[in-house]
């Protein structure tokens, strides 16, 4: 059972002229075409005159029916009953779907509910005339005030089959040329006849949930979804234009506080030459042992607010290595800073090309320095065979800047959104691969 | 109103990045490095000391 409640009786029945079933029918007035479930004839019912058999139907799907005729629902608050079904496929392809036509339970229109590979979508008429742009094209559109849409798919219907009651004959449809257009969650469909009338629908993308829950169809009754479907929203449809709004905004602080910090410190505190004699201690010897290394002391230097501290080192080695430990010592608190750098620097020539390894400059960055009055202890080692003295450079910036700190701020801030991008782009190519026109169809 | 409506709509969003700016801006404004500090001293101002220094040292010296 696909619903569970049974459809109540119908208010009239019409006689299959075929094998002389009782059909009921709801809309005694419109309805005039016919479509018997038992021996799948499909004949028209004249107000005046016998009942005439236009086709009999070969083949009935073998698919599960989600709704059976008659069943009563509601979709987006509009009470509905389902009076018809047919099973169409494209002229010139193999896609199949399922057309259940609804009936307004409170004015009488008719709506159509179409399923293709388990997407849903619900198409109503409208009065509206669009103007197609770029007609003949395989980028056409229709530009509305709201939104554009891309020519998504064009062809004719055939009826492989119908049921239930039409208030037209369905078997005309089969002259119609069919136009797309999607912007989803939404699509405009055009119908042109063969006398060039044109007639245009709205459709809707539906969730298989409110098909589920609006005709308290069992689960296992729904279709299983493959695929895309032409108007299913995309990830995060409805959150996405303020996620990648804000997103792009909080990025844009960032880069702007980074700025900002930049300005406001890197204030230069010492910048100072050195100039120690060659120190040719192992590598190995403890500092502040018996054969210590040379001490070299920079003058002091103020540091104006807590904030981190830069310590850029350059040296004059040629092939050679310098190792320089140093570190910062608060005159006030007699808080240590520590840390050690090596800078080491060769070049030659070897089988006529120039080769080079190495910098002759350095860097360290040092935390949440406190304010107050500073200098560095330097405590130089070199290669044993340098016999030149060794001369260095330190320039010390306080409240220095970053980029590392906005670079992480950036990555965390955009990851979700990127993540959804690449969700929605997929998503994107995915529907579009089911078309032959869009925006990647050749002109 | 309808900017603040649709911001609801990614609230956790909209506090995950609130939180970032606001640690990005307090790291920048205290100069504290999230990737850490290429301090080696361990020691604290009470003179307990534990150092990792790559030249091997064991003691410090002062001006």
């Amino acid at each position: 059972m696909s619903s569970a409640l049974p459809p109540p009786a119908a208010p009239a029945q019409v006689e299959c002229p075929s094998c002389w079933q009782q059909l009921p029918y709801y809309d005694a007035i419109n309805s005039a075409f016919f479509g018997c479930p038992k021996c799948h004839t499909f004949f028209e019912y004249p107000e005046i005159g016998k009942p005439k058999q236009l086709q009999k139907f070969k083949a009935k799907p073998s698919m599960q029916r989600t709704l059976p005729l008659g069943a009563t629902g509601t979709l987006k608050g509009v009470p509905y009953r389902v009076t018809g079904y047919m099973w169409r496929r494209e002229v010139n392809s193999t896609a199949h779907w399922e057309e259940y036509q609804l009936r307004h339970e409170e004015t009488g229109a008719y709506h159509q509910l179409a399923v293709y590979q388990g997407h849903w979508m619900l198409l109503e008429p409208t009065e509206e005339q669009y103007r197609v742009q770029q007609g003949n094209s395989r980028r056409a559109f229709v530009e509305t005030t709201d939104d554009t849409f891309r020519l998504y798919n064009r062809y004719s219907p055939r009826v492989l089959y119908a049921e239930g009651e039409f208030d037209w004959n369905v078997l005309d449809d089969e002259s119609l040329s069919i136009s797309e257009y999607i912007s989803p969650p939404l699509m405009l469909v055009r119908e042109r006849t063969a006398t060039k009338r044109v007639h245009w629908f709205r459709a809707q993308h539906l969730d298989p949930l409110e098909i589920q829950n609006g005709f308290r169809v069992v689960n296992s009754h729904i279709p299983f979804r493959t695929g895309t479907g032409a108007i299913e929203p995309a990830p995060s449809q409805a959150t996405w234009p303020i996620l990648r709004t804000f997103s792009l905004v909080a990025a844009l602080l960032v880069v702007v506080t980074h700025l900002f910090l930049m300005a406001w410190g890197n204030e230069t505190v010492l910048d100072t030459d050195f100039v120690s004699n060659p120190q040719t201690v192992p590598l190995e010897q403890p500092v502040g042992s018996g054969g210590d290394r040379p001490m070299r002391v920079s003058p002091s230097f103020t540091v104006p607010g807590t904030g981190a501290l830069s310590i850029r080192l350059s040296a004059n080695v040629d092939n050679s290595w310098l190792e320089l430990p140093f570190t910062v010592v608060n005159e006030q608190t007699g808080q240590l800073f520590e840390a050690t750098r090596g800078m080491e620097y060769y070049h030659g020539v070897e089988d006529g090309e120039s080769w080079s390894e190495g910098s002759t400059e350095t860097d360290a960055l040092l935390n949440s320095v406190p304010a107050g009055r500073y200098h560095l202890n330097f405590y130089p080692a070199a290669d044993a065979s340098n016999q030149n003295p060794i001369s260095f450079h330190a320039t010390v910036q306080a409240r220095a800047s970053f980029g590392s700190n906005a670079f992480l701020a950036l990555v965390l801030l955009l990851l979700y959104p990127a993540i959804q991008f690449v969700r929605r782009h997929y998503h994107e190519q995915q529907r579009w691969e089911n078309s032959d026109y869009g925006p990647g169809a050749a002109s | 109103m309808d900017w603040l409506r649709s911001l609801w709509k990614i609230k956790f969003y909209a506090l995950f990045a609130l939180l970032i700016y606001g640690g990005f801006l307090w790291a920048g404004l205290h100069g504290s490095r999230w990737l850490g500090s290429d301090d080696e001293n361990t020691e604290n101002l009470n003179g307990n000391s534990h150092t990792t220094g790559t030249g091997g040292r064991s003691s410090f010296y002062h001006k």
